[in-house]
């Protein structure tokens, strides 16, 4: 039995949202300064009580204030609710309090798909003469292997996000895993391409602040070379794949993320 | 502070350690590895076949000639690696302690796990692919073990004092030389080297040659808007980060013609060959210092001997420049002279750690 999630990372995205869904995704993989403030995180645990969804928390990595801002959000959800909710880390000191520190208990946790490490470049699938350990390489991820998962089961992860990918997916470890469609992550960085990019010519290589523009614009970038548009969003770059791999439950993915637009 | 030298041939170590090197790092790529995974797969996260020692033997000798002199060898294994990867890697480790390398830089947690259980007296060091952005993290991967975190490009000095401050049995090194790559190492999943999968052999013939080094330092040497005016178009160049894209830009609410052509213009030009030019974080030495950072890491295995002598007598003279004046401003206005006397250009303000 597949479930059916959506994700949605602006709580103003929330009453246009449409679509039968067992579980809301709430929150930012890619920048702590999207992460939605405490009454953004009531708003969306109302409504997904309303509609009978269960709730998941998604955290982005985070610099030491970033960290703080985890934290209060953490704090905030712990205990909120009659059940656990689920949170979503894409950061290994997230992953320490949830998993040993403070909120060990208050959560399930899920490693995200920052921290599950798959290969996502476009080119992949256009590859010519792979032998076939480098073809099974591009189709699995590091956090199947063996010791990976003997230390997140020891943790109380018993989830992995991955990314559905263009090449195929093939899973070696025993976690239940959510596949998120149809964009999926290729790379991110902290020199965001849109903050404060819209106003005045610059080049910089620093973290700058901004006023979210990457909720105002997407921008694809296109060329013959990469095999398909990557859409860039922000800080991060995605691509899209529409189509499912043909057995899920081979796979042990028994859930999927849907994204109705680019979760930034 | 130590300096951490790249070398990816045995006729490196003696003159790089010569130079002011303290610590030398490198890998290896063997042959039953890039048979079964081709160049692209690396062991190491360096693609380019001529970035790393060809074989245990080199890497034997390499060990010898840095011990005679005093120097540490740090071995990189430092990619990520499935299931089926593991024993082949935990090979690598056999050999490279069996060479007399010193410690090991990894970026896999699954490795690092596995070395913690096996080899608990291994000295374990954190790759940049290990995304330390916070104290939290760095706590993490101390309870696993590791000894040093090389922290990623994006972490900024006051970010980084922070972390010392809250981690003081960890040793941190940063990167201070050469391959800016906008991305996050740990969070990027494109391929690199698919020029090398395509050409072969007359790839890893330019490559070796450095041709690439000498035409980013003219696009470095360029004037103002001209040095991002530039993208890929050449045939070969394989980087993601350079592509020449047709870039469109979508406003989801009011945007301006100014505003759209503005950002599109921006973000073009991160996709220029100037992205691919080396930065420098020589004027944050002293600030580093204070903090208590450990070492100062040179990227480049690839390059040729000539620019990594270069790039080690010039910071070891930096090193020497710092704490000898109180005065920040004073002390930067003498590293960006060093720079143009020792590159022969200005370093055009491609800073790795922006003031």
């Amino acid at each position: 039995m597949i479930e059916h999630a959506v994700f949605v990372a602006d709580a103003k995205a929330l009453e246009r949202l449409s679509g039968e869904y067992g579980r809301l995704y709430f929150g930012n993989e890619f920048c702590s300064r999207l992460l939605p403030d405490a009454a953004e995180v009531d708003a969306a645990r109302r409504f997904a009580r309303t509609r009978g969804m269960a709730f998941t928390l998604v955290t982005p990595y985070a610099d030491d204030e970033g960290l703080a801002a985890i934290a209060r959000l953490l704090e905030h959800c712990a205990g909120a609710g009659p059940e656990l909710a689920e949170a979503v880390i894409n950061d290994w000191g997230v992953f320490r309090s949830i998993t040993e520190g403070r909120w060990k208990g208050s959560f399930i946790p899920v490693l995200g798909r920052l921290l599950t490490k798959q290969k996502r470049d476009p080119r992949i699938p256009g590859l010519s003469g792979i032998p076939v350990e480098a073809q099974e390489y591009f189709r699995s991820c590091n956090a199947d292997s063996a010791a990976i998962s003997d230390f997140l089961t020891s943790r109380g992860v018993g989830r992995l996000e991955l990314d559905n990918l263009p090449q195929g997916l093939l899973r070696t470890g025993p976690l239940k895993a959510s596949l998120y469609v149809p964009f999926g992550y290729i790379t991110t960085t902290r020199l965001c391409f849109m903050a404060g990019a819209d106003e005045r010519p610059r080049y910089l290589r620093r973290v700058v602040p901004c006023a979210r523009e990457c909720r105002a614009y997407t921008a694809t970038l296109s060329s013959r070379s990469m095999g398909q548009d990557i859409i860039l969003k922000g800080n991060t770059q995605f691509f899209v794949n529409r189509s499912l791999p043909d057995d899920l439950e081979g796979l042990r993915v028994d859930r999927l993320v849907h994204q109705p637009v680019i979760p930034m | 502070m130590n300096i951490l030298a790249p070398v990816n041939k045995v006729e490196d170590v003696e003159q790089v350690i010569a130079a002011g090197a303290d610590e030398i790092y490198c890998g290896v790529f063997p042959a039953d590895w890039k048979r079964r995974y081709t160049n692209i797969v690396s062991p190491n996260r360096r693609e380019w076949t001529c970035a790393s020692l060809p074989s245990y033997d080199d890497l034997k000798q390499v060990v010898a000639i840095a011990h005679a002199r005093g120097a540490r060898v740090l071995f990189t294994l430092n990619a990520l690696y499935t299931e089926p990867q593991q024993a082949l890697v935990r090979e690598q480790v056999v050999a490279a302690r069996a060479a007399g390398a010193d410690a090991l830089i990894v970026a896999d947690l699954g490795l690092l796990l596995a070395l913690r259980a096996e080899r608990p007296a291994l000295e374990l060091h954190l790759s940049t692919g290990g995304t330390v952005f916070n104290s939290e993290s760095a706590k993490f991967f101390a309870s696993l073990g590791v000894a040093r975190i090389t922290v990623p490009r994006h972490v900024q000095p006051p970010e980084l004092a922070a972390m010392i401050r809250q981690c003081p049995g960890l040793q941190f090194e940063v990167f201070i030389l050469n391959s800016g790559c906008k991305n996050i190492d740990g969070f990027c999943t494109f391929l690199h080297g698919t020029s090398e999968l395509r050409y072969g052999a007359a790839w890893r013939l330019l490559k070796g040659l450095d041709l690439d080094r000498y035409f980013l330092a003219l696009v470095r040497a360029l004037s103002g808007g001209r040095q991002t005016a530039w993208n890929s178009r050449l045939p070969g160049a394989d980087s993601p980060c350079l592509l020449n894209y047709g870039i469109s830009v979508a406003a989801q609410g009011g945007a301006t013609a100014r505003q759209l052509r503005t950002l599109k213009e921006n973000i073009a030009s991160y996709f220029s060959f100037l992205s691919g030019a080396d930065p420098c974080g020589a004027c944050r030495v002293d600030e580093f210092r204070k903090m208590g950072v450990h070492g100062l890491k040179i990227v480049g295995r690839n390059y040729s001997t000539s620019k990594k002598l270069t790039d080690v007598r010039f910071l070891k003279q930096v090193v020497g420049l710092a704490g000898r004046d109180p005065d920040q401003t004073e002390f930067r206005a003498g590293v960006q002279a060093l720079y143009r006397e020792m590159y022969g250009m200005r370093c055009g303000g491609l800073c790795y750690y922006p003031l």
